[in-house]
């Protein structure tokens, strides 16, 4: 039996069985439930979003939003879809933001105050932490983790198994802005399956941290490190 | 024609053309509504806030927050004035709060949960990252752009066209709170034109980062960085004319 809470605005038709909608939340035409959804009160489901069965909502989570383009913005964003699709019994914390055209898949977690730009793309079980950033175009692998306050930049690949502690940050360019934007030039980091990067690392653009390596907390990684290598330090060397 | 959606509460009459407010959102007396503004659902904008024409505001944000003035603040907030002004084609939120006294110059980006306290003035044409937070008294000058997860301390100062990258952390009270007259010593850094800060960098109290100066990812900055010189390290020391020295693609390293 759904349950509709009082004050919720459902415009959608598309709400499976079992389903919960809190006070306030608000549900916009096209959008779609499957069977067993929890929205808690104020959260907001854009047109174009679908929740696959059994995921929960925290309070104030947006799912769906518009990428901004003021004049200030170096990249302009892709024309996006204006598709969410979240899988199986996820959990989507409170006031957690994604932005349209992202994908997450089943049994993944995105903390409080997450927040995800279009182009993403996160595997199954999964954990992003509360507060991390995913900027646009990310890819993160199947069983990989981020833990919280973590910034993680555009076009950075994360592959499988990965273990990404507290307070990581990112680059995509090495020029800061003073070259202008290119999407032929930005490149995240790549790490690779079962690589560990520790809280507070900051990695620099176009790095790949190989299979299995280790990143230690505090380090500052400004070249490739290979697979089932340790590194250390500022800027960050071989153990 | 204006769209104000169920459960929607605009007490203020100076609302403007075309203007489109979500449900539940509250526009307090005194508030004023460019045209074509959108205010998405669950937003508050406060009795003194006045917003340009096609400025949107994504849910939950909260525009004009008084500051806080519990027994534990060290430094007593200053009066300010309950005002907030947000120029024409600026996007801000989800989830941002702005406090009193803040202006936002045209066509700048607050992102989601970005925190703004009392007196910060932001020009046109800025980027303010998500969950980016501004103490109070922040000058931030016109084409500037601060990425995400960045603190900006209070009595900052920004120049125009400067580039702060993600993670970047900064200070203004070297006595770490033990000064008798707080307010006395605090000065946190000024960042001149053109200037560009790596990710994850730290500014300790008062630097000077010259125009067109460049730090380098992870730099721990102590002293003044002259204009146009690159520094890097912890501390930061000046790591030649060379731009690029301080790049990661520099394989040989630092």
């Amino acid at each position: 039996v759904t349950r509709i809470a009082s004050g919720a605005v459902v415009e959608s038709e598309r709400i499976g069985e079992d389903v919960s909608i809190g006070e306030f939340a608000i549900v916009r035409d096209g959008a779609e439930l499957a069977d067993g959804v929890v929205l808690h009160p104020h959260v907001v489901v854009g047109s174009g979003v679908s929740l696959g069965e059994r995921v929960e909502v925290h309070t104030g989570a947006v799912l769906g939003k518009e990428p901004a383009l003021t004049a200030g913005i170096a990249r302009r964003p892709k024309s996006a879809s204006r598709v969410v699709t979240i899988g199986e019994r996820c959990s989507i914390g409170v006031h957690a933001v994604i932005y349209y055209d992202a994908s997450v898949g089943p049994d993944t977690l995105i903390g409080d105050g997450a927040s995800i730009r279009e182009g993403s793309r996160i595997g199954a079980a999964c954990v992003i932490g509360r507060y991390t950033l995913l900027h646009y175009d990310v890819t993160v692998g199947d069983g990989s983790r981020i833990m919280a306050l973590s910034d993680i930049v555009g076009h950075t690949v994360i592959g499988k198994d990965v273990f990404i502690s507290g307070l990581v940050s990112s680059a995509n360019d090495n020029a800061l802005g003073r070259e202008g934007y290119s999407d032929d030039v930005m490149r995240g980091p790549m790490i690779e399956d079962e690589a560990m990067v520790g809280a507070g690392a900051i990695l620099l653009p176009g790095v790949v941290i190989g299979r299995a390596a280790l990143v230690a907390a505090g380090a500052l990684v400004t070249r490739d490190v290979e697979p089932e290598t340790r590194v250390m330090g500022v800027p960050a060397r071989p153990a | 024609l204006s769209g104000i959606a169920t459960g929607a509460v605009v007490e203020s009459d100076r609302i403007g053309e075309g203007v489109s407010i979500g449900e539940r959102a509250i526009v307090r007396a005194g508030a004023a509504l460019g045209d074509g503004v959108v205010i998405h659902p669950n937003v508050i904008v406060g009795p003194g806030v006045s917003l340009g024409d096609a400025v949107e505001v994504f849910p939950g944000t909260l525009l004009g927050k008084a500051p806080s003035r519990t027994a534990s603040v060290a430094r007593a907030p200053t009066e300010v004035p309950r005002t907030v002004t947000i120029g024409d084609g600026c996007s801000v939120g989800a989830n941002a709060v702005l406090y009193d006294d803040v202006s936002i110059g045209p066509e700048s980006l607050i992102g989601d949960g970005a925190i703004l306290r009392e007196a910060c003035r932001v020009d046109a044409r800025c980027i303010v990252g998500r969950y980016t937070t501004f103490a109070y008294e922040v000058t931030m000058g016109a084409g500037s752009r601060i990425m995400g997860e960045t603190h900006i301390t209070g009595r900052s100062t920004i120049g125009e066209r400067v580039f702060i990258g993600p993670g970047v952390r900064s200070a203004n009270d070297a006595t770490f709170g033990r000064a008798d007259d707080v307010d006395e010593v605090i000065l946190g850094p000024t960042i001149e034109d053109d200037a560009v800060i790596g990710v994850g960098a730290v500014l300790l109290p008062g630097v000077v980062i010259g125009r067109g100066a460049t730090v380098a990812a992870g730099a721990v900055v102590t002293r003044d960085v002259g204009p146009g010189t690159t520094v890097m390290g912890v501390p930061a020391r000046p790591a030649g004319d060379d731009p690029a020295s301080a790049r990661s693609s520099d394989r040989s390293g630092p």
